[in-house]
């Protein structure tokens, strides 16, 4: 039996190298989509247009739109005399925000009153919107730390000041580029299993597997290894690139980390196989691939926060593979997560791969009758 | 009637391979064209350059006056063409994926559509408007693939081997839609790979390494044969090795099994003592037969191959056993509450070859695929070397080699990859698995091709190679579906050689075939229609079956049709009385 599982290994090894669709796959798919995701989908915003409406002729004014000005995310300033004007530029897309001082800003500053400073955001570009103005909320603590301490006349420094843990400085490349490490790598796994099996269908070569002594068991066995071979260097790859190229942080175990990788590709590629074993033909285990992966990869927490869905749409996204193993990336690169932790997310990925795999042989098998 | 086409020095280049190299031919309206050759001589792309799919390297070709460079619209409008596989839309019922292509083509099919009528009526396919062209037989997709071609009204038709993979009852009936429109003027060519076919058409075009080396009607090719053929009926002893020792004389040029007799044509100015040594040997008669045009094709192309498998010579004989080696017991396969085998009970001794044969969707390869294990039988029972495939351990399947119509091979491994793959799931030991690789490139000549893909090698090779893949462990019961579906006769004669060689060895082989010829080298034949096993015999017996005055030599093809035709007219006058 391991003889024929030997044979039957290699030669799937050799089916997915000698296709140069799947050899490119293998390299330029992780390599265009960390391109992608790493440097233009990106929740940072930058190059804002800004507008300044300033009625207030004092010092501090001044001061904060130098500050605002010369921070990293600026474009353009434009200034207008009254909101009114400003309000024709907003429209016509032309800032993103104003900064509106009132007249009095300056003078209650030195007073040692609260002064305060109006935001106008463009509500139509809600993300951007809402982001630089944190930005701006974040410098205004900023100048108002510095009055409270160098100059103690001043009074009402801000109350709170946000520190961002891990990711002090929220790079969204932090969090992107080693999530990708975990969706690429299932990406690859899946569209290698989910073709396998009824790519054989398709050229009359799985009847003659059928026929020969491997069991429906053997024929599973040997299709998981090209999808956890390919799996696995591509999560490499882009593990690589994600603290060489990209700089990113990595405060974990990277024994742990590859060694979660395996029960992870290991339940990927289950889910593969089960679509790869209901299908008749390659195209309708392509769709039935996008069926189970978009769904996936979203509710899996890969960009937006699993904590804000539904708690039933969070029981499901238990069943996701990707999920549990995102936590052990982040977890990973960004803190160091203990053993224990990342166990406790290991095992609900090896349930997933026992019951997917044990259902693909059954389909196997099932199909002989 | 007006000469349609005209190819003239047309040569075709491929890179490095000329698959045409200077043809000029004519072809007459109101003639049927059988376009005939080895497989990769070139009527693919013959077929596809008179269609203006293709443009020529050099040389012209005018098809209805047009030429194919410059009026290649014209062509198409005038021309309907039937590739291989007819492109049709699967998952469109059969007026749908008509009314598809007429609106393609902008015909108006009448305000009743009776343009669609007329074809479906001429093509009798009315009773199945409405089903799925992927739920059709084989024969049936045939039927539309022609009904599509027809619908412009063409003047010149060309069907590119229209009855590969169709059966008897069903060529019959291409046949003579399409010889009615050649009654009507319609020039028609038409390509095929089975010579009986080639036999009945008008002129015959005999291609070969991209040249015409006949052109004219099929019986002056075959009177040149006249006095050669030769009949060795009434043999004492065993007619495979009768064959062989034949093919083997320097006299003779081919040979063939035909039921109980072997059939054995002599070289040009031989004479036949030798081979009445032969039949003497084996107190049989030899009899002078009349030429085929299959004769005459297969001496034109310089002789069939020899009589010795080199694979068969490499093997130890089977220990013999007096058992059934494949058992079938009131095995019955329904889906759902469509029956498609009912009842089919049969045996099958060691060292006999037993042919599963039937019309497309009478549940012949159904039943083929429970015996091989493919399929869990509803009710009774398959059982292979005596034990039942489903239940058994895959030591079993160690016994059964499989060889499908497609030749399953992967296309993406090499010739020894496959190899290597094929020895390694059989559970192979490594040193065994060195030796019999080494044996199978040895004897099928495999070297020069070992690190070609088997989509890029020729069709002869990759059937060599699908045969080393089935042969590697040595297996007692062999598989054979459709084997040999669109091969070229010598290829075929090549790979029955091998079989017949094995099974003087003691295998024991079940084969399916909408091939007449390789019916007439099984020892037996089970026909199978509409789920029932309606007769099983020997080649012979069965042909006997169907004879009367007006027929008193029915050939196998005969049999096929009169005893389908008989079981299908007995049935359905039960159903009206009842």
């Amino acid at each position: 039996m391991l003889d024929r599982l030997l044979a039957s290994s290699v030669k799937e090894i050799l089916l997915f190298w000698r296709d140069p669709r799947s050899r490119s796959a293998l390299f330029a798919m992780p390599i265009m989509q960390v391109v992608i995701f790493g440097l233009a989908a990106t929740l940072e915003v930058r190059h804002v247009d800004l507008a300044i409406i300033n009625e207030d002729s004092g010092r501090w004014s001044q001061e904060l739109i130098s500050r605002v000005e010369s921070a990293s995310f600026m474009g353009s300033t434009a200034h207008f005399d009254s909101v009114a004007q400003f309000t024709g530029s907003l429209e016509r897309r032309e800032v993103l925000l104003g900064l509106h001082f009132p007249a009095d800003f300056s003078r209650n500053i030195v007073a040692g009153r609260p002064a305060s400073v109006q935001l106008i955001v463009d509500g139509r570009r809600a993300n951007a919107g809402q982001v630089t103005a944190s930005y701006v909320r974040d410098i205004a603590a900023g100048l108002g730390m510095e009055l409270a301490g160098m100059e103690p006349q001043f009074v009402n420094p801000p109350q709170a000041a946000v520190r961002h843990w891990f990711n002090p400085n929220l790079y969204f490349r932090w969090f992107m580029v080693p999530n990708l490490a975990a969706s690429l790598s299932m990406m690859i796994a899946l569209l290698i299993t989910s073709l396998s099996i009824a790519r054989e269908r398709e050229l009359g070569t799985f009847d003659q597997l059928l026929v020969s002594p491997s069991t429906p068991l053997e024929i599973i066995a040997s299709k998981i290894v090209p999808a956890l071979l390919a799996g696995s260097i591509v999560g490499i790859i882009i593990t690589a690139i994600a603290v060489f190229g990209f700089g990113v942080p990595f405060y974990g175990n990277l024994f742990l980390l590859f060694g979660a990788m395996l029960p992870y590709l290991v339940s990927v590629v289950g889910v593969g196989l089960v679509i790869s074993s209901m299908v008749k033909t390659q195209q309708q285990a392509v769709l039935g691939l996008f069926f189970v992966m978009i769904p996936m990869m979203v509710i899996s927490g890969f960009a937006t926060p699993v904590e804000n869905m539904p708690l039933w749409l969070q029981y499901i996204a238990e069943a996701s593979p990707l999920k549990h193993f995102l936590i052990i990336v982040q977890g990973s690169f960004l803190k160091s997560m203990p053993a224990a932790d990342v166990w406790s997310n290991v095992w609900p990925m090896l349930v997933i791969g026992a019951v997917t795999l044990t259902t693909a042989t059954l389909f196997v098998q099932r199909r002989l009758q | 009637m007006a000469t349609e086409i005209v190819i003239t020095d047309l040569v075709k280049q491929f890179g490095e391979t000329r698959a045409l190299a200077g043809i000029s031919a004519r072809i007459p309206g109101g003639r049927l064209t059988g376009l005939v050759g080895p497989d990769g001589a070139g009527k693919t792309t013959l077929m596809r350059s008179l269609a203006a799919l293709m443009l020529p390297t050099a040389g012209s070709i005018t098809v209805c006056g047009y030429d194919v460079v410059s009026q290649a619209a014209e062509i198409h409008e005038n021309t309907g063409y039937m590739p291989q596989r007819f492109g049709l839309y699967e998952d469109l019922t059969v007026i749908e994926n008509m009314r598809l292509y007429a609106d393609l083509r902008k015909l108006d099919a009448g305000p009743d559509g009776e343009l669609f009528n007329r074809l479906l009526g001429f093509t009798g396919l009315a009773p199945f408007k409405a089903r799925l062209a992927g739920a059709l037989s084989g024969g049936m997709k045939q039927k539309l693939g022609l009904a599509c071609a027809l619908m412009a009204r063409p003047r010149v038709l060309l069907l590119d081997e229209p009855s590969v993979g169709v059966d008897p009852v069903s060529r019959q009936d291409l046949w003579q839609m399409v010889q009615e429109l050649v009654d009507e003027g319609m020039a028609v060519v038409w390509s095929t790979a089975y010579l009986d076919e080639a036999e009945r058409c008008q002129d015959v075009l005999l291609l070969d390494q991209g040249r015409i080396v006949y052109n004219g009607p099929p019986r002056e090719l075959t009177a040149r044969l006249v006095g050669r053929s030769f009949l060795m009926t009434d043999i004492q002893g065993n007619r495979r090795e009768a064959l062989t020792r034949g093919l083997q004389l320097p006299s003779v040029r081919d040979g063939v099994i035909q039921g109980a007799s072997v059939r054995l044509v002599l070289a040009e100015g031989a004479a036949s003592d030798e081979i009445q040594t032969l039949a003497d040997s084996y107190q049989a008669r030899l009899q002078p037969t009349s030429a085929r045009f299959e004769d005459a094709f297969i001496d034109l192309l310089g002789g069939g191959p020899g009589g010795l498998s080199a694979i068969a010579a490499k093997m130890a004989p089977l220990p013999p056993t007096d058992g059934v080696m494949v058992r079938c017991h009131e095995l019955t396969k329904r889906f759902g509450d469509f029956t498609a085998t009912d009842k089919v009970s049969f045996d099958v001794r060691q060292g006999e070859i037993l042919g599963l044969l039937g019309p497309n969707g009478a549940g012949k390869s159904t039943t083929f695929k429970m015996l091989c294990g493919l399929l869990k039988p509803t009710e009774g029972l398959a059982e292979v070397v005596g034990l039942n495939l489903r239940d058994s351990p895959s030591e079993v399947k160690l016994q059964l080699g499989y060889m499908a119509q497609k030749f399953s091979l992967y296309g993406l491994l090499s010739v020894r990859q496959n190899l290597e793959f094929f020895s390694g799931v059989y559970g192979l030991k490594r040193k065994l698995r060195r030796e019999r690789v080494q044996e199978m490139i040895e004897v099928f000549e495999l070297a020069a091709i070992l690190d070609n893909s088997p989509d890029d090698i020729p069709l002869g090779f990759k059937q060599r190679l699908a045969l080393a893949c089935a042969l590697m462990h040595r297996p007692r019961v062999l598989f054979l579906d459709e084997p040999t579906s669109g091969v070229d006769p010598l290829t075929r004669r090549e790979f029955w050689t091998h079989i017949t060689g094995l099974v003087g060895k003691g295998v024991t082989v079940m084969v399916t075939t909408h091939f007449m010829e390789e019916a007439e080298y099984c020892d037996r034949v089970a026909l199978v229609n509409r789920a029932q096993l309606i007769a099983l015999d020997t080649p012979d017996r069965l042909k006997a079956m169907v004879a009367d005055d007006a027929l008193p030599d029915p050939t196998m093809e005969d049999a096929f049709i009169r005893l389908v035709e008989r079981q299908n007219a007995l049935e359905d006058a039960r159903e009206h009385a009842a």
